[in-house]
């Protein structure tokens, strides 16, 4: 968390954007990734995050205090990227050309890797890579969610359990 | 196993998601979503006007209320036509 946050949030809710800005650039790269997980494509994690930031930006009012406004945006951005897929039945889609669409890696070994994490459901794909790849503690990938603990404890064993059958070949 | 596991899992870590430009984009539709609000007050306090009458029907439906629909809507004409 920003070591200003608080005060930030208080400019920002008064109308001050560039406080607003400091905020997104403390946490855009991380908020980035969860559309990213969830849609396995780069330029819709960037739509999905723009749109989850002026979301933020807009209700500003319904941050709670308790809450840290990195989890509270990737909440937002969680749920129109679930939004996303659930309208336009992207989950097929992606399973096929998402990430073997990738530009950052020609390895085959890497696409393999995103390829067989596509295959997993959604809702275990995303806390393994928040754990994975984001270090979160449960506590903050509940409250990113919106799962128990102890649900993503078990969504996390069951990822990684498909994931080795997948990916068996290759260990 | 889980060496060779957790090492293919970091290899395909993603690096960078957004673009250079994201940050002026943001800033570019702030600013555009604050020129909507100035422009259109009469459309935002309409927007709000009709969110407040699904509101009611919604919590009357909810309470189990639906009898008191009626009086509602004609309440709502009547304020409407002044």
């Amino acid at each position: 968390m920003h070591e200003n946050e608080t005060e930030l949030i208080k400019q920002a809710r008064g109308g001050d954007r560039d406080a607003f800005v400091v905020l997104v650039k403390d946490c855009m790269e991380q908020v980035a990734r969860i559309p990213y997980y969830i849609l396995g494509n780069r330029e819709q994690a960037e739509e999905v995050t723009q749109e989850a930031f002026l979301k933020a930006f807009t209700k500003l009012s319904q941050l709670a205090d308790d809450v840290p406004f990195k989890n509270w945006v990737s909440r937002i951005a969680k749920n129109l990227s679930i939004d996303i897929l659930r309208k336009r039945i992207l989950f097929q889609k992606f399973q096929r050309n998402g990430l073997s669409e990738e530009v950052d890696t020609d390895k085959e070994i890497v696409l393999d890797v995103r390829r067989a994490l596509m295959k997993i459901p959604v809702n275990q794909r995303l806390p393994l890579t928040l754990e994975y790849y984001d270090g979160l503690k449960m506590e903050d990938i509940s409250q990113i969610t919106g799962v128990p603990i102890g649900t993503i404890k078990s969504r996390i064993h069951a990822a990684k359990k498909k994931l080795k059958e997948l990916l068996s070949d290759k260990l | 196993m889980s060496d060779s596991f957790d090492r293919l899992m970091k290899e395909a870590e993603p690096r960078r998601i957004l673009s250079d430009g994201f940050v002026t984009k943001l800033q570019k539709a702030m600013d555009d979503v604050g020129r909507y609000s100035r422009q259109n007050p009469l459309a935002a306090a309409a927007g709000w006007s009709l969110a407040a009458v699904v509101g009611g029907i919604a919590a009357m439906l909810i309470v189990g209320r639906v009898d008191l629909i009626p009086d509602f809507v004609e309440f709502l004409l009547g304020v409407v036509g002044g």
